[in-house]
């Protein structure tokens, strides 16, 4: 393997190992529903039994 | 909205590294072979700018509220940072350290420390910022530990500690490789406050011939004394002059010292190249002799 394939292949396996990883915290962070406050409000509120 | 605006956040990343992605492969490509080696800030920005994502993703669950991918993004982003800042420093300092720094330095591979941390930051922006299952998180941290290695290579032989260290150079001998490492990182960092195109690539390919010159007395300690002019002498006063040039140029208009330190960086960078040339001559030479001795040697017992 010549140095710029092995090059190449190193810097995809950084990009699927970090930028994957990465851009998929920031779509979980974005896509959860939950914001602050909210699911303490909602257990207070539910109905008892 | 919240899909556009991570869109748009995905997509200036993008845009940003294959900008860089491009610039490299270009700059790559224009490389002189005989010149100096491309410097540390060609090399390791994926490792800076790849993990942006996860530090926005910790500003959002900031905002959010969100404790556990909070969390997990800062920790991950923290450890991504943390061991690229180590690969910085490795390759920034991996000659130096080889004849001066710390002890702790001398033997520590910051390469594979920087590694294990990128892999380690990895896994867990995988698993605690996205969710996924540990052991998807440990294939992702394996992935990015190939990927260094490919990239950047691992130290993975820890180098002797200093008190079993044998003593081939002795201690003014590795009193003078010190001096002489700490001189050429002098000269390095007047380089970057001169910021002239000119003479950066001209102080480069002289820190770059100091360097060899001091990696070839570390291979082979009869160089040293061969050197002992250069490294006691030449390179002190290099640093002196660069380090005075870098300080008054911005201050002061003077063409004729312009000039005259132009010459005088094309008459240093001249000496080093012959310096570096009596060394291998010398090797050569060396060798030479040996395979001499070795062929009258074997004729002497009778073997053609």
């Amino acid at each position: 393997m010549s140095d710029r394939q092995r090059r190449l292949l190193g810097m995809l396996c950084l990009v699927v190992g970090i930028g994957i990883a990465s851009s998929q915290a920031l779509l979980v962070s974005c896509s959860v529903s939950a914001t602050a406050g909210s699911v303490h409000a909602g257990a207070t509120t539910a109905a008892p039994h | 909205m919240q899909r556009i605006l991570v869109l748009l956040i995905v997509l200036v990343i993008a845009v940003a590294i294959l900008t860089l992605l491009w610039r490299w492969i270009g700059a790559r490509g224009e490389a002189r072979p005989d010149g100096p080696p491309q410097g540390r800030a060609n090399k390791d920005w994926p490792l800076f700018v790849l993990p942006l994502p996860a530090a926005a993703a910790a500003l959002v669950a900031l905002v959010r509220g969100q404790l556990g991918p909070l969390l997990g993004d800062v920790i991950g982003y923290g450890l991504l940072l943390g061991g690229a800042l180590l690969i910085r420093s490795a390759l920034d300092r991996d000659d130096e350290l080889a004849s001066s720094g710390s002890g702790l330095w001398r033997r520590w591979p910051l390469k594979t420390t920087g590694a294990g941390l990128i892999a380690l930051g990895s896994g867990v922006t995988a698993w605690l910022g996205a969710g996924h299952h540990p052991a998807i998180g440990a294939g992702f941290a394996l992935v990015t530990l190939l990927g260094v290695h490919l990239v950047y290579g691992l130290d993975l032989r820890l180098r002797p500690p200093l008190g079993r260290r044998p003593p081939r150079l002795g201690a003014p001998g590795e009193e003078s490789l010190r001096r002489a490492a700490h001189a050429i990182t002098a000269i390095e960092q007047a380089r970057r406050d001169i910021r002239q195109p000119e003479l950066d690539t001209r102080l480069a390919a002289i820190a770059a011939l100091a360097r060899q010159i001091l990696q070839r007395v570390q291979d082979d300690p009869r160089d040293l004394w061969r050197a002992r002019r250069f490294l006691n002498v030449y390179l002190d006063g290099v640093q002196r002059v660069v380090e005075g040039y870098a300080k008054t140029h911005g201050q002061v208009a003077a063409p004729q010292l312009d000039q005259s330190f132009r010459h005088a960086l094309e008459t240093v960078e001249a000496a080093f190249r012959e310096q570096h040339q009596v060394l291998l001559e010398r090797d050569v030479e060396d060798l030479d002799v040996q395979i001499e001795v070795l062929t009258r040697q074997l004729e002497r017992e009778g073997i053609p």
